[in-house]
């Protein structure tokens, strides 16, 4: 407390020469968290009281593109040290490890450090693939007891009929991931707490079904046939994207129309051309129309001029505001 | 008397700092520490000054002109508060920075503490060991063998 109680005083410059480094671990941690990771790990050689500050890190960052170095061996090279090094000499608690990389042919490392993390009580983990080639999430995913944030790309999913749940999870987002309907569904059960859910890209499911009581933020494609929302009490935003890789198909959307329609809390809609091509072709919106009267934003994004004349949309008392590109669009 | 305000809602509150200068605060501006929140809660009568003993007038003085700036929802924008933050961040040197950062950190002000680790996170950014070792006076204490057997060990944090 005698060095605090001096703070902001007149102080001899000797003193001056390690104030960055006396910063309380706290501090310098937010600091450190703030650097790209390599920064960050430069700061070993700084002096002796930094070599280990780097593995307090509580969030590990790891963007394989973000590697300015341009042979793909070395960067797999250096991703795979410092993951390994943060992973065995780490100090502090990890809460996020958000991996971006190519790394097939290497799954098996992969593999190890998620049973190492699994073990730890990571919050928030993002890993995505770079490759053609999906990884398999491991059946111990359950093990994650406090996980928050799941974000997963690029890889394959079966759920293990064994006991386990994501009892805190409230942020799962899923793209170009390969699961079956009824493996989603179970997972979706095992989220007791979901508040936002992001499915995009997803192969092999064809029919949707939602029973996420505190949903709040759902994000689609169309690339599901039909959507079946089975609690929907507090959805305040939807958003329905293209899906590119499989246009023209026959969808069941009406049901979906009907849902929106139905969504007791609804603010803000997000709609893509694909489905609003479908809307326009089906009368949807008219014979289905919006109205829910807390609809605050609607969006209508990346519209085919060239398919559709007139889009009409009824609104009980009409969002306040409208972004589209249609050639014509009246609101009842 | 650093602060006078034409607010007749709010009360006042006087902040004492470590060298005894005292400094009349609205409440709501004091309140943007989460320490001095906890303290008042606690506090019986107000009038009389509320030590700030970890600091000195002369940091408390720019302690209160961020969180008066921030205190007040007027016509600023967010954008005009940002430029006003990094004004207030650019015009202070290492050492002010350095109390700033303990006492945000100490007073539990989170905005002045993401404010002043994100600038000095800026001036780590991008620089070599030698240079960030110069720009903060910190000293290698390391051997040159010692050193080198370290960047061996990363060689690829160090090729460029």
């Amino acid at each position: 407390m005698s060095f605090l109680a001096n703070l902001g005083e007149q102080v001899p410059s000797e003193f001056l020469i390690d104030s960055i480094s006396c910063l309380p671990c706290k501090v310098l941690n937010i600091i450190l968290e703030k650097l790209p990771l390599f920064d960050a790990v430069r700061t070993c050689v700084l002096a002796k009281g930094w070599r280990y500050k780097w593995l307090m890190l509580s969030k590990l960052f790891l963007d394989y593109e973000l590697i300015s170095d341009d042979t793909k061996d070395l960067k797999w090279d250096m991703i795979f040290f410092v993951t390994n090094n943060y992973l065995l000499n780490h100090t502090g608690t990890i809460k996020t490890f958000y991996l971006r990389t190519l790394c097939w042919p290497h799954y098996p490392e992969l593999y190890q450090w998620l049973l190492y993390l699994s073990k730890l009580d990571l919050e928030v983990l993002l890993l995505e693939e770079l490759g053609s080639q999906p990884f398999e999430m491991p059946s111990y995913m359950f093990r994650f007891k406090k996980l928050r944030s799941l974000f997963l790309g690029n890889c394959t999913l079966r759920i293990p009929s064994t006991i386990g749940s994501f009892s805190t999870l409230f942020e799962l987002s899923l793209r170009d991931v390969s699961i079956n309907d009824n493996d989603l569904h179970h997972l979706l059960l095992r989220c007791p707490l979901l508040v936002k859910l992001t499915l995009l890209r997803i192969h092999g499911l064809d029919h949707l079904r939602i029973h996420s009581p505190s949903l709040t933020m759902l994000e689609i494609d169309t690339r599901i046939e039909d959507v079946v929302i089975e609690s929907f009490a507090c959805l305040v935003l939807v958003c329905i994207k293209n899906s590119f890789r499989y246009p023209g198909m026959v969808r069941s959307w009406r049901s979906v129309i009907c849902c929106l329609s139905g969504l007791d809390s609804l603010q803000r809609l997000v709609l893509y051309g694909e489905f609003i091509t479908i809307l326009a072709a089906d009368c949807a919106l008219e014979n289905f129309p919006l109205r829910n009267d807390t609809l605050i934003c609607l969006s209508l994004c990346d519209v085919r001029f060239e398919t559709i004349e007139v889009l009409r949309i009824e609104a009980a008392k009409g969002p306040k505001r409208i972004t589209t590109y249609l050639k014509e669009w009246d609101v009842l | 008397m650093a602060s006078t305000s034409t607010s007749t809602l709010s009360r006042k509150l006087i902040l004492k700092s470590s060298d005894g200068e005292k400094f009349e605060v609205d409440e709501n501006v004091a309140m943007q520490s989460q320490t001095i929140k906890h303290m008042i809660e606690d506090l019986d009568d107000i009038n009389s000054p509320i030590p700030v003993s970890i600091v000195t007038g002369t940091i408390l003085s720019k302690v209160i002109e961020y969180c008066k700036k921030h205190a007040t929802e007027d016509s600023d924008s967010d954008e005009q508060l940002k430029q006003w933050d990094k004004e207030y961040a650019n015009n202070m040197d290492l050492n002010t920075l350095y109390y700033l950062l303990l006492a945000a950190n100490y007073m539990e002000i989170k905005g002045l503490l993401e404010l002043i680790t994100q600038c000095v996170a800026d001036m780590i950014k991008g620089k070599s060991p030698e240079e960030i070792r110069a720009h903060f006076n910190i000293k290698n204490d390391f051997t040159p063998q010692e050193e080198a057997n370290i960047r061996n060990e990363n060689p690829w944090a160090f090729e460029n």
